[in-house]
């Protein structure tokens, strides 16, 4: 062979040599480092007999997600020590793989009703630590078959922060600050900077009787990462923030357990809807010149365990057609159709039964009431025009009233 | 104006080939005459007859230092003068951290952007061996990678919206860079075909890309117990540092060449990033990115 080929063919196997050697050098990964996240992912109660103490055998065990900071467990009233369940409860716990947990403190709160377990989580990288309270609170029962009227003024707000800096509103229920919730810190992951009064769900100052609530539809400037918009909502549940940008619907968890039959619903509205209407086309937004915003309102009393006594929480995808639903109260367009932003306007929904309550199921926690607001109704799509505006305020919910006693009780209220 | 350094460019140009011809004659020159100074030797040596052993062994290393030096004027038309050639060539690499990251678990995919090259080269050799080197560049470099990372920081910004925290999933990073690449470098003749070349070299780049996608996976936001953002397959986050990079960049460089014959031959080289692709006051990327590259192809010239 002629030596300039050989030389040839020689260089050529030294510059593949160089490449596999650069290639192997590219693709070695050093060792994979310990694990940062500390989450706290179930946790389990060892309970020789459940029954005495939950409502549910089932509520044993409650899985936890990773925006949570406390797992609270209802307990029945009486029937047991709460001193003795607060030295001897037990419980088994599910971390991030190599995070450790250690119990910090075990005390009362709410002068005695309530046992808290405050709990140490840190990473297997020992840099980071999360903390968490498990609560146990004696529930009062709010059962009742009286005709009850539920009020909701919107009056009591709070600011809720974020580790990132962001700050935004959380509407109040007297002491039960847990009670209704927003997507507010859905949007507060892409707009950290922005002021309290410019995020979806805010504290409104002249609402219909004292303050209300605004719901806006806004942008959130992440339309090529398929989460174009947050129309501002308001409902009575948790709100998740890990599916937010991905499933927006699965991040409303919707409902609190309700012991009460509700007949109606009432509440004064202010509406204007946004200009441009746009719907999400894949990670884009396209501007659909026939459609209209308008506000969306649903409420519904659905039972909270499925037939093998597994729990049921409604998300925004199936908060008006689960199965459970046995009651419920949609906003139509006879509703929405005359609202305006000038001068409000009293919405009434009554109550459409689909099957037969079980009194002793209600009264045992197994009906849970959700009811949400929303400034554009197909929001949860990421479908809606931004500025749309919906302003809600004195907020009403008739329970165990007979149609004769609702009929008589709103005369009364008119004279 | 541009005339004028035309017309300037050209006559350099025609000043450094005749200097060329001259230098080259001249040492063609100096190399027979040391050619006749060591057969002389070897005369003399025979003529002395103290050890036939040693005269014929200094014969033979005289004999293969003539060959060597006469292989190395061979092959090299420019000894102990300028040199100038063209290369073109095919670029592969990429923009890594290194060493590579534990963030960063596997690398599932890797390809090339682009990943061509051409340059214009002039060097001046100052011994028989010895030489400085200079070339421009124009080199289109890039990668589209696709890795796992965990806990990887990072940040997704859209005008006033911005999404930071650390990333567990898939990344699939595209990098790559129109530039113009200069390198200055000592030359070194090691064989009559062979010329081995190590310097730094600078990098202006024309234009600038470090863009990708992030999916099937979650984002903690601000730090790993922060909120948990989960960024499905279906709607993957895209991300852009493309303004983030540095214009300027210098690297270290080392290559060598071999003639197939006197005026054609094979070249390889690699560049090692010295500076981090991003600017200072960057602070999404935790780790140093630096590009690393590898050349092969084919120049031309004297």
């Amino acid at each position: 062979m002629n030596k300039g080929l050989r030389q040839v063919i020689s260089l050529i196997k030294k510059g593949f040599a160089c490449v596999l050697l650069a290639t192997g050098f590219l693709s070695c990964t050093s060792e994979e480092a310990p694990n940062a996240e500390c989450d706290l992912l179930s946790v389990r109660l060892c309970l020789d007999k459940p029954a005495n103490v939950l409502y549910f055998e089932s509520d044993t065990l409650r899985l936890v997600s990773e925006s949570d900071k406390e797992v609270k467990f209802n307990i029945r009233k009486g029937g047991f020590d709460l001193d003795s369940l607060k030295l001897n409860i037990k419980m088994e716990y599910t971390v991030t793989p190599g995070a450790t947990i250690e119990e910090t403190d075990r005390k009362f709160l709410d002068n005695g009703s309530t046992i808290c377990i405050s709990l140490k989580t840190t990473s297997e990288d020992e840099k980071w630590n999360r903390e968490y309270q498990i609560l146990f609170v004696a529930t009062t029962s709010n059962y009742s078959t009286a005709p009850t009227v539920i009020e909701f003024g919107f009056e009591d707000w709070t600011t809720e922060k974020a580790i990132s800096g962001a700050e935004w509103y959380v509407c109040l229920n007297g002491d039960n600050d847990k009670y209704w919730a927003t997507g507010n810190a859905g949007y507060a992951i892409p707009k950290k900077g922005a002021a309290l009064n410019e995020y979806p769900t805010a504290m409104y100052e002249n609402g219909y009787e004292g303050k209300a609530a605004v719901l806006t539809t806004k942008e959130t400037g992440f339309a090529n990462m398929g989460f174009p918009i947050a129309a501002g909502n308001l409902f009575i549940g948790t709100f998740d923030a890990t599916n937010a940008m991905s499933d927006a619907m699965a991040s409303t968890v919707q409902g609190h357990i309700f012991q009460m039959k509700p007949n109606r619903i009432e509440f004064y509205a202010k509406y204007k809807a946004g200009d441009v209407y746009k719907v999400k086309v894949g990670a884009k937004q396209e501007v659909d010149n026939t459609k209209t915003d308008h506000p969306d309102f649903y409420a519904a009393l659905y039972r909270n365990k499925d037939k093998k006594g597994n729990e049921v929480l409604l998300h925004g995808d199936d908060g008006k057609t689960n199965e459970n639903i046995v009651a419920k109260a949609f906003m139509k367009e006879e509703h929405y159709k005359d609202l305006n932003y000038v001068e409000w306007k009293k919405i009434v929904i009554d109550f459409e039964y689909l099957e037969e309550i079980d009194e002793k199921l209600l009264e045992n926690n197994g009906y849970n009431l959700e009811l949400t607001f929303s400034a554009s109704y197909d929001g949860g799509n990421f479908n809606g025009a931004e500025g749309s505006t919906f302003i809600v305020d004195e907020l009403k919910i008739y329970c165990n009233f007979t149609e004769e006693e609702l009929e008589n009780y709103g005369k009364e209220g008119q004279d | 104006m541009k005339k004028i350094f035309l017309k300037s460019a050209v006559a350099l140009f025609v000043m450094i080939l005749a200097g060329n011809d001259v230098m080259a004659k001249r040492h063609a020159e100096s190399v027979e005459s040391d050619v006749v100074s060591v057969n002389n030797s070897s005369t003399d040596g025979i003529e002395t007859g103290s050890s036939n052993t040693v005269v014929s062994s200094e014969s033979d290393t005289s004999k293969v230092k003539t060959k060597r030096v006469k292989d190395f004027d061979e092959w090299n038309t420019t000894r102990k003068g300028w040199g100038y050639g063209m290369r073109v060539g095919f670029a592969m690499g990429g923009t890594t951290p290194l060493p590579i990251p534990s963030e960063m678990r596997s690398i599932d995919k890797f390809g090339l952007d682009g990943g061509l090259m051409q340059e214009i080269y002039i060097y001046r050799e100052f011994s028989d061996r010895w030489g400085i080197y200079i070339g421009e560049r124009l080199a289109w470099e890039g990668m589209a990678a696709t890795a796992t990372v965990k806990n990887y920081s990072m940040s997704f910004i859209q005008g006033d919206s911005e999404v930071s925290g650390f990333y567990t999933g898939v990344d699939e990073t595209n990098a790559s860079n129109l530039s113009i690449k200069v390198p200055l470098q000592a030359r070194f003749l090691a064989r009559p075909r062979w010329a081995l070349r190590f310097g730094p070299y600078m990098q202006f780049n024309l234009k600038k890309k470090f863009s990708g996608l992030v999916y099937d996976g979650y984002l903690r936001e601000t730090d790993p117990t922060g909120p948990k953002i989960v960024l499905s397959a279906d709607s993957p986050c895209e991300y852009d540092f493309s303004d983030d990079l540095r214009t300027v960049l210098w690297g270290l460089e080392f290559g060598f060449d071999f003639k197939i014959t006197k005026h054609f031959g094979a070249f390889a080289h690699l560049d090692w990033g010295m500076n981090n692709v991003f600017k200072d006051d960057f602070k999404t990327i935790t780790f140093v990115m630096k590009p690393v590259y590898f050349s092969l192809g084919l120049f031309v010239g004297i």
